[in-house]
């Protein structure tokens, strides 16, 4: 039923019941063989890139590259750190001015360097300000393993749609778990094992690190790389959050990153995108930005550990109801 | 050599792992096609090429490719759609479709006590087009594909709060699109941007 005081509720419901394919159905109908043999000739047409030893090969040194070129980029990373460094110190000759930016710019790079076996922890407050839509605001406390098995852990302290208090665990080769405050409870669906399958090869460090290291580490990392690029340039200081900041702006970009003035040049607000851009402007205050001995600090990355009285359900039809229930905005 | 659906483990690994990728999620990437209104014949041809893109990129295959298979199929689309052939075809699609809302609308739309699923949808299908492309994808992708919030949003490569904020946005337009249907109250698309 549709009418004028249709609510976002009723419209999802009616969205959903609206859906023009049943997938059980439309699979079930399949000719799957018919399917495959279009596709099989389609590849078998597509001579540049034909499947067997060579593609093997090609494969074998296809990954070779990755790793090569992690570490190209790894080594451009530190190197145009150092040159960024070393430009910024040569050019100022006696400016007092740049080499305060040299000096900003370096200890920024350094504050995100992140030690070896390390949880990067942040607690921020992200803010989304886009022209013709509401505002808004989600806080969230982030733990983040930077190494495998990349486990990540987020406490959604608010955001639109989600219980205060809400949280999640992902990683490389574990089934999310979800933490509801509201009944105590911890979802950790117990995951069928994937079947082993005979030849299968094992992902590289490289690629584990592509498909799984989490979002804010990938982040970071972007970061650096823009402070390592010599488009790095220290704007003034300002107040953010309560403490005294330094302003850092790059050529050609209107993204404008601040970090603390207080000598550890620790980040504590990034500003990307204007509110007239696709997806608005996002600003985010960083509260709190360490990275912590992930030995020592395990119980950090774990939903029980945490919640010590909660009541574990593991079962799968709950873990979905409860994800539905507590992400109710997706 | 083409890998075979029953490709075993003696033969070619990538072949098998392909196809065991294919015999999984074929029928997904088929549905999304027909879900975003492409006939059948279209659709099967949109799914073919995603997976012949797939078979190219296969070594960069995520481990949960379907959210990356989707945004294969996205683009493949939205070329597909912009060549002569396919917008000939989609013009007369959707002048059919127009058509028939035309008529919907003609007679006004008076959804007080009517169960007719079919009036719903087509409403629903009218308030669908009043959004943005962005917006409609986030909202099928997430109600009609049925991706959790995470691998929708892998597979319009944001961050998985983005993806929420931007849900919470699109459903709120949509209700209001939907809102904006009611006889009493034309509304224009830009409206609803």
């Amino acid at each position: 039923m549709i009418n004028r005081s249709t609510n976002v509720g009723n419209a999802v419901a009616l969205l959903e019941s609206a859906n023009p394919v049943d997938h059980d159905r439309l699979a079930a109908e399949l000719d799957s063989s018919s399917d495959w043999e279009r596709v099989s000739l389609l590849i078998a047409g597509d001579g540049a890139l034909q499947p067997g030893p060579r593609t093997t090969r090609r494969t074998v040194a296809g990954l070779l590259m990755t790793r090569a070129r992690v570490r190209v980029i790894a080594a451009s990373v530190a190197a145009a750190a150092v040159m960024a460094v070393l430009a910024l110190a040569l050019n100022s000759g006696t400016s007092a001015v740049q080499s305060a930016s040299a000096k900003t710019i370096s200890g920024a790079l350094g504050a995100l360097t992140a030690p070896t076996g390390s949880i990067l922890h942040i607690d921020a407050t992200t803010t989304q300000i886009s022209t013709g839509h509401p505002t808004y605001r989600w806080e969230q406390d982030i733990y983040e393993q930077l190494s495998r098995p990349y486990l990540t852990r987020v406490v959604d302290k608010r955001l639109p749609g989600t219980p205060p208090g809400t949280e999640a665990v992902n990683g490389m080769r574990i089934a999310e778990q979800i933490f509801d405050p509201i009944n105590n409870t911890v979802y950790r669906p117990t995951a069928p094992k994937p079947k082993p399958q005979s030849g299968e090869r094992t992902l590289t460090p490289a690629e584990e690190a592509h498909l799984f290291e989490p979002f804010m580490a990938k982040y970071i990392r972007s970061l650096q790389a823009k402070l390592a690029s010599g488009a790095a340039r220290v704007d003034g200081r300002a107040s953010v959050d309560g403490r005294a900041a330094m302003r850092i702006r790059f050529a050609g970009s209107d993204e404008v990153d601040y970090v603390a003035a207080d000598g550890s040049y620790a980040p504590i607000e990034t500003i990307t995108g204007t509110p007239a851009s696709a997806d608005g402007q996002l600003i985010s205050v960083f509260h709190a930005f360490a990275y912590l001995p992930a030995v020592a600090n395990a119980n950090l990355l774990s939903l029980t550990a945490q919640h010590p009285t909660a009541r574990i359900d593991r079962s799968l039809a709950d873990f979905r109801a409860a994800l539905k229930r507590q992400f109710r905005d997706g | 050599m083409v890998p075979s659906p029953q490709a075993d483990a003696g033969g070619d690994d990538r072949g098998r792992r392909f196809a065991e990728c294919f015999r999984v999620h074929y029928s997904r990437v088929l549905a999304y096609g027909l879900r975003r209104s492409l006939d059948r014949a279209a659709a099967e041809d949109a799914a073919a090429e995603t997976f012949l893109v797939a078979w190219r990129r296969f070594d960069d295959a995520p481990s949960e490719p379907l959210p990356w298979l989707l945004a294969i199929a996205r683009n493949v689309i939205f070329n597909e759609t912009r060549s002569v052939r396919r917008r000939d075809r989609m013009a007369a699609r959707l002048a059919a479709e127009r058509l028939v809302l035309g008529e919907q609308s003609a007679a006004g739309l008076n959804h007080e006590g009517s169960d007719d699923s079919a009036a719903n949808a087509r409403t629903v299908r009218m308030a669908l087009e009043r959004l943005g492309d962005r917006d409609r994808e986030i909202l099928l992708l997430s109600s009609w594909d049925g991706l959790s919030a995470r691998r929708a949003a892998a597979a319009l490569g944001c961050s998985p709060g983005t993806f929420a904020v931007r849900l919470h946005r699109a459903r709120a337009r949509f209700a209001r699109a939907l809102n904006a249907l009611s006889p009493s109250k034309p509304s224009t698309s830009e409206e609803l941007r």
